[in-house]
């Protein structure tokens, strides 16, 4: 399968108060064309910031310390403002969680709507352009389209603004577009219907899609594959069907365990101790070590190398091995009364 | 079941508004008419979306938002008729946990005396006895001693809701409003606040109105559940027969997006947005969303009836409701570990 967009040992490094920290730390990813990248993972673990960092967008205190990003045969990385203007819009979508912050309140929905169409395509048209706005807003299903093109953003819904959001960027057919977390505001009911327009859509279009979210079970249910990020680096990836079923990092197995569901709501939830190191105390070995229940020695002392396996999978683990054969004890540590104790 | 602690009575709220400066001011019914209790030790969960109303019924037993009517009833004291000494007398005894404990925290106080300063208010203790119960409720929520010291931005998000357990538990409350407790925290982290707020209620014997958007977590907590939409209840009953036996088609919807979310059928997903209360539609409130909805349900609306023990639903289908064809889990998903053993 054809790869669209790399990050090839990505670093970015922030500068902050408490000194300079790594914020992504030798990520490393693969979006297929056509394919759902989810990059999952808790506040803080780098997630948007390594999708920032591939789009040129990071903040004036951030710097890309190292890395490649190579898109359709061109590095990102290396290219300038104006270049990554033009690729961004057209051939590169972004949708972010809120649609209400990044839409314009002073602007009717068909301004903001065929503003793309008279910068990338110069269309100056008047009758022109709201036909091709009607167009796209009917892609995104929102309905009497040609009415609403005249309303102001807060005239809709959360759900219908995050439609336009999605409509103003798929409008130039792009390769790819980067969601974060585009659907974490909506009520739960208006979450599905919207991955299931941008599924749809994905479809239609051929598009990729990295999929930014903390929701590991969303994520399995829209998207193909899966990258985890824990404290700025990347933990396990893979086929996320794969890695749902099976899941080979001690992260991800806590994570799959510590919401509860529907089925298994009557039973005590197995919660993972602790939290997520801050970026400027990072411990020496493995960063999940401090909150894992399999850690040995070896995790201590030093960060642990890729085990990588069939099917295109990878876990950053020093057991993956026993994991994978099942050599540990699934419910170690399950109920320890440590867990109370988050005061690291 | 023990003594009901909390009772609510056709519970409304109804605000003015106003469309422009010389608009003829309209009502608009946030809270429509909510009756349920809470048994001493137990708790209650209200489950809805934005605008369900969930959070004004919260402010209204708070009594940080008055009733336009109904009756309010907490430990046998009518709340609509407290003096203002019964007041404070009152609000010791109900505590509130909010959403977000980065905005709740005062920024400028050490963790010491954000938990204290509910004693210092009532004046109670002294200053020896106020820093031995610090360090009492520190250790009864799970964060070390040093803590005290700490200021909250030097705190991650589960240590300060932590924090905000620790003082809302001060006064020694009777019970405890939670409002949406763990949804601003990241997903390694929920759990351990849910089970923390789990042993409290079990070594004190707190009674808790659980108010969240998520109903696997309204389901794990809670012995009753209330489903609330447009400020009314569609469904109320035990919370093992609203997951296994709904019989209103809005839980049945919310059901269908938790399951679809963690690897079930995504059948019977809804369409559309929950209305503007401004303008609720005639008849079912959700009648303009539901996949069963017939003619009567767009004129007349259907009242909370018995369907099954101690279970009501808002319904005119709701004895020939399909059930909820849940699908059994896809192996895995509800435990992922035993599959990365076997």
């Amino acid at each position: 399968m054809e790869t669209i967009l790399e990050a090839k040992n990505l670093t970015t490094v922030l500068r902050g108060r408490s000194g300079v920290v790594t914020a992504v730390d030798n990520v490393s990813l693969e979006v297929k064309a056509g394919r759902a990248l989810a990059l999952v993972g808790e506040s803080g673990s780098g997630k948007s910031m390594t999708c920032l960092s591939m789009l040129g967008l990071l903040p004036s205190n951030g710097r890309l310390a190292a890395g490649e990003v190579p898109f359709k045969g061109r590095d990102l990385a290396r290219m300038g403002r104006k270049e990554l203007e033009k690729i961004r819009g057209r051939e590169i979508g972004m949708i972010l969680q809120d649609a209400m912050t990044s839409l314009n309140p002073l602007f009717t929905v068909g301004d903001q709507v065929g503003e793309v169409f008279r910068i990338h395509q110069g269309v100056r048209d008047k009758a022109m352009l709201r036909r091709k706005c009607v167009e796209v807003l009917e892609k995104v299903k929102i309905p009497a389209a040609e009415e609403r093109l005249d309303s102001y953003p807060f005239q809709f819904s959360g759900g219908m603004r995050q439609r336009v959001s999605i409509a103003i960027n798929i409008a130039m057919s792009p390769d790819l577009l980067i969601c974060d977390e585009p659907t974490t505001a909506l009520d739960v009911t208006v979450q599905l219907q919207i991955l299931g327009l941008l599924r749809e859509l994905q479809q239609q279009q051929n598009m990729a899609i990295v999929f930014v979210t903390h929701d590991l079970h969303l994520a399995s249910q829209f998207c193909d594959d899966v990258a985890i990020m824990y404290a700025g680096r990347i933990v396990e990836a893979g086929p996320i069907r794969e890695v749902f079923h099976q899941p080979a990092h001690p992260y991800t197995v806590g994570l799959l365990k510590a919401l509860p569901s529907l089925d298994t709501y009557s039973e005590r939830l197995t919660a993972i101790p602790g939290q997520q190191p801050a970026l400027t105390r990072l411990p020496q070995g493995c960063r999940f070590e401090p909150r894992c229940v399999h850690a040995v020695d070896a995790c201590r002392s030093q960060y642990p190398d890729w085990f990588e396996w069939d099917g295109g999978r990878r876990s950053a683990c020093w057991r993956t091995q026993d994991m994978l054969l099942g050599r540990l004890d699934p419910r170690a540590g399950a109920v320890a009364p440590a867990e109370q104790g988050a005061s690291r | 079941m023990s003594e009901a602690f909390v009772k609510v009575r056709d519970l409304r709220k109804t605000y003015e508004v106003r469309k422009g400066l010389f608009g003829r001011p309209r009502p608009l019914h946030a809270v429509a008419g909510v009756t349920f209790e809470i048994a001493a030790g137990a708790t209650f969960g209200l489950v809805g979306e934005s605008g369900s109303g969930k959070s004004t019924i919260a402010k209204m037993v708070m009594l940080a938002e008055p009733p336009t009517s109904g009756s309010l009833e907490v430990g046998q004291r009518d709340l609509t008729r407290l003096g203002r000494k019964e007041k404070d007398r009152f609000h010791m005894e109900l505590q509130p946990v909010l959403q977000d404990p980065y905005s709740s925290l005062n920024p400028r106080m050490r963790v010491g005396s954000i938990i204290d300063e509910p004693l210092r208010v009532h004046r109670m203790l002294g200053g020896a006895g106020r820093r031995a119960k610090v360090a009492e409720l520190l250790d009864l929520v799970g964060l070390p001693p040093d803590a005290a010291r700490r200021y909250p931005h030097e705190m991650s998000g589960g240590q300060r809701q932590r924090v905000s357990i620790a003082r809302a538990l001060a006064l020694d409350p009777k019970c405890m409003i939670l409002d949406e407790p763990v949804s601003a925290l990241d997903v390694s982290i929920q759990a351990q606040i849910l089970n923390l707020l789990k042993d409290l209620q079990q070594r004190l014997g707190l009674t808790y109105l659980l108010i969240s958007h998520d109903l696997a977590v309204v389901a794990y907590m809670s012995e009753r559940v209330g489903v609330l939409y447009l400020g009314e209840f569609m469904e109320i009953g035990r919370a093992e027969d609203i997951v296994a036996r709904s019989r209103h088609p809005y839980t049945q919807a919310l059901i269908a997006s938790v399951d679809a979310r963690s690897g079930g059928a995504a059948a019977r997903l809804v369409s559309g947005e929950i209305p503007s209360p401004m303008n609720p539609p005639p008849g079912c409130p959700f009648n303009p969303r539901c996949p069963h909805a017939v003619d009567r349900c767009r004129s007349e609306k259907p009242l909370l009836r018995q369907v099954g023990d101690g279970q009501w639903s808002a319904c005119h289908l709701a004895d020939t409701l399909p059930p909820l064809e849940r699908g059994a889990p896809q192996a895995g998903h509800a435990r992922p570990a035993a599959a990365a053993a076997a």
